[in-house]
């Protein structure tokens, strides 16, 4: 039985070779003199991706998602890319009222004349992460990798080995930023090609701030982004984060964001996911510091043939911290979404408090929702909850509807409306929630025409 | 003729086919209130359901003709168009919809269905400003997820604030009363007291006669395994809450015997 080597392998390989093809090919720009410092990182990146190759299906974090078509492209590096389409491509992903500093990046590359920078105060510094490893900031060196380590997953490995470019965020201690800081990844152009974003957001203690990542395409090419970010939430930080994928509907996705909270410091993300054929989201928060909170809430849109696969973790170290999960897919035609939400609770991390919950709406009898809860507890004082539905509307909560006036059609768009809108709700900047709630508006809440 | 007349009323559950109403006749005119009691498992909720339109249910028997038609030709959402309107006893949760988004669409699928244009957001506002006035309800009510942490009054109240913006020709309140501490109690009767009109007749459903000390009905009816077994005034409320169903159930058991 073992004796054939499955084509599903040679395939993986394959996609292997020729990433580290590319990264051969493109070596002196990625030993660029900015990178000199992170020169041994790099090799060993490298080295990790080159060791474990692309993940398989027989390990157990990848068996549900079906990453062959991602192999059966092929992915360059972009070279130049066209300003003038880019700023087109940006008007359709901005949001119309949202006063925020703007860090753009196409291709992968930090666009300054598409950024907005707007002064910040109290020595906060937003920018590219390539002019700030150029300037050598220890800080920087220290918290780079540490977070999303290569070890995490072959794809950090990957993004480690190929970033060019990136996002840096560093408010110091008690600043608080009002304006959230929006980074956009636009990916623009006709050819197949490989973009590794990167982030890495530092806070500092006490300090505030809210963080926007989104990552969009408008044309239908095979492309492939391969994010990583890292997000270091110091004592008594706020932090809100938003991930909003909005990739075209040809595009791969795979995105590994880590946070680090340390002691009393709140960390609240919610992570939407609309494009991309296929997407896998790795989001982990390490509570490393009593008193923290972590809420890490998620929705899926998704139909046709997309694939979506959620692996959360939250790794409660001490104790006396809570964590909130909720994560919500609205699946129709033959869509399909994975969610594992995997919470360690160390021996050390007594009174933890830790609730999960995935639910997932089926518009089509061809859709499929998997859901796996994976709670691993070492200590014996404390509160762990998972729960998982998977299914239709309520009939009961239709009736209801029904009983105001609202006819059929118009309550099981209305109730699929506000099942998403559970998680659009959490959305802390208020352009950006406006905008998704008209989006999930018109696609679910449709009522008949006037008479 | 009365608003709301019903004939020999047979239903059952759907699901099992068991018989709940065993032939309710009921006249209800414009601006009567007409209090339904009974012991649990009269039938009562049944009765309010089915007036409703809710599917569970099915007649097997009898008519229930609503303003000269034919209610149970109806589906619930073209009740509640014509006018017909049900507090729930266990008001909806839902996530995600505000109040105000919630209410707007039903109050435009009523006008829809009227041939009226659709109501504009500053109207919308006005009205929902007026009627959270008669309920004393605060106006942030209106941005918060449908019954989504309200507490058990708040609910409640929220059903009489639909009834309020909608403005039903017949409205049944199904065991509005139950779970509600005294002011609560007293906050809903104040609101449904508001309401009460020349045009508009009201059932109240209730297991208990305190309610009726706030609503005070022109009719009651006690309903007993499905059927309705005594009618009489206000003072019947008070017989009942002196002396128990028990009363009703044996001197019903002695004519049957």
């Amino acid at each position: 039985m073992m004796s054939k080597v499955p084509t599903a392998d040679q395939a993986r390989v394959a996609a292997r070779d020729a990433h580290l093809a590319e990264i051969e090919r493109v070596a002196p720009r990625l030993a660029a003199e900015p990178f000199a410092r992170i020169a041994p990182l790099r090799a060993q990146a490298i080295a990790r991706f080159g060791e474990v190759g692309m993940p398989g299906p027989r390990e157990e974090a990848w068996r549900h998602v079906n990453l062959r078509p991602l192999f059966q492209s092929t992915f360059a590096v972009p070279e130049e890319w066209d300003e003038e389409a880019a700023r087109q491509a940006l008007a359709l992903f901005t949001f119309a009222g949202l006063d925020a500093t703007r860090l753009v990046f196409v291709n992968g590359r930090f666009a300054e004349t598409l950024s907005t920078l707007p002064p910040l105060p109290g020595g906060a510094w937003v920018g590219s992460l390539r002019d700030a490893l150029a300037n050598g900031s220890d800080e920087v060196l220290a918290h780079l990798a540490h977070h999303a380590p290569i070890e995490d997953t072959p794809f950090t490995a990957l993004n480690t080995a190929m970033f060019e470019d990136g996002a840096l965020i560093v408010i110091p201690r008690g600043v608080v930023i009002e304006q959230p800081i929006h980074v956009l990844h636009l990916t623009v152009g006709p050819d197949p090609m490989i973009t590794s974003p990167r982030t890495l957001a530092l806070i500092g203690e006490g300090a505030q701030a809210t963080l926007i990542e989104s990552f969009a395409g408008h044309d239908t090419a095979t492309h492939f982004t391969n994010a990583v970010s890292e997000i270091q939430v110091g004592p008594g930080a706020h932090v809100h984060h938003l991930k909003l994928q909005r990739e075209g509907e040809d595009a791969f996705h795979v995105a590994n964001t880590r946070a680090h909270l340390e002691r009393d410091a709140h960390f609240a993300s919610v992570n939407v996911t609309l494009g991309s054929q296929l997407t896998r989201n790795d989001m982990g928060a390490r509570i490393d510091g009593e008193g923290a909170h972590c809420a890490l809430d998620g929705l899926n849109m998704v139909s046709g043939a997309q694939w979506v696969d959620n692996h959360t973790l939250l790794d409660h170290a001490v104790p006396h911290c809570t964590s909130h999960q909720l994560y919500k897919s609205v699946l129709d035609d033959r869509a399909t979404t994975v969610f594992n939400g995997r919470i360690i609770v160390r021996q050390d991390a007594q009174r933890t408090d830790a609730i999960q919950s995935n639910h997932s709406l089926l518009l089509s009898d061809t859709a499929t929702a998997h859901t796996q809860p994976n709670l691993e507890i070492f200590a014996d004082d404390v509160k762990c909850t998972h729960g998982a539905t998977v299914g239709n509307l309520e009939e009961h909560k239709v009736y209801y509807l029904r009983t105001r006036g609202i006819g059929e059609a118009e309550a099981r768009g209305l109730l699929t409306f506000a099942f998403a809108n559970e998680i659009i709700e959490r959305i802390n900047v208020e352009p950006v929630r406006e905008q998704l709630e008209a989006h999930l508006f018109a696609r679910f809440h449709r009522p008949p025409e006037s008479a | 003729m009365a608003l709301l007349e019903i004939k020999n009323l047979h239903a059952r559950v759907a699901e099992t086919g068991a018989e709940i109403l065993r032939g309710i006749d009921l006249s209800v005119n414009a601006g009567e209130v007409h209090a339904i009691m009974g012991p649990n498992g009269s039938g009562k909720s049944t009765l309010a359901q089915v007036l409703a339109g809710n599917e569970q249910y099915e007649v097997s028997e009898g008519s229930v003709t609503y303003d000269g038609h034919d209610l149970l030709e109806l589906e619930a959402d073209e009740r509640a168009c014509e006018g017909v309107f049900m507090a729930f006893q266990y008001p909806v949760e839902i996530p995600g919809v505000s109040n105000s988004h919630f209410l707007r669409s039903a109050v435009n699928a009523i006008r829809r269905h009227r041939g009226e244009e659709e109501i504009d957001a500053m109207d919308f506002l006005a009205l929902v400003k007026e009627k959270t006035k008669i309920l004393d309800l605060s106006e942030d009510l209106m941005s918060r997820p449908v019954n989504t942490g309200f507490s058990g009054g708040e609910k409640k109240r929220n059903e009489i604030f639909q009834m309020a913006v909608l403005d039903p020709r017949l409205a049944i309140l199904d065991e509005t009363d139950s779970g509600l501490d005294i002011d609560a109690l007293r906050a809903v009767a104040d609101g449904v007291n508001a309401l009460r009109s020349p045009d508009r007749a009201t059932i109240v459903v209730t297991h208990y006669q305190r309610l009726l000390n706030y609503i005070v009905p022109d009719f009651v009816h006690v309903l007993a395994n499905g059927r309705i077994v005594k009618s009489g005034g206000k003072e019947l409320a008070l017989e009942l809450e002196a002396r128990g169903y028990a009363w009703v159930e044996d001197e019903l058991a002695a004519t049957e015997a």
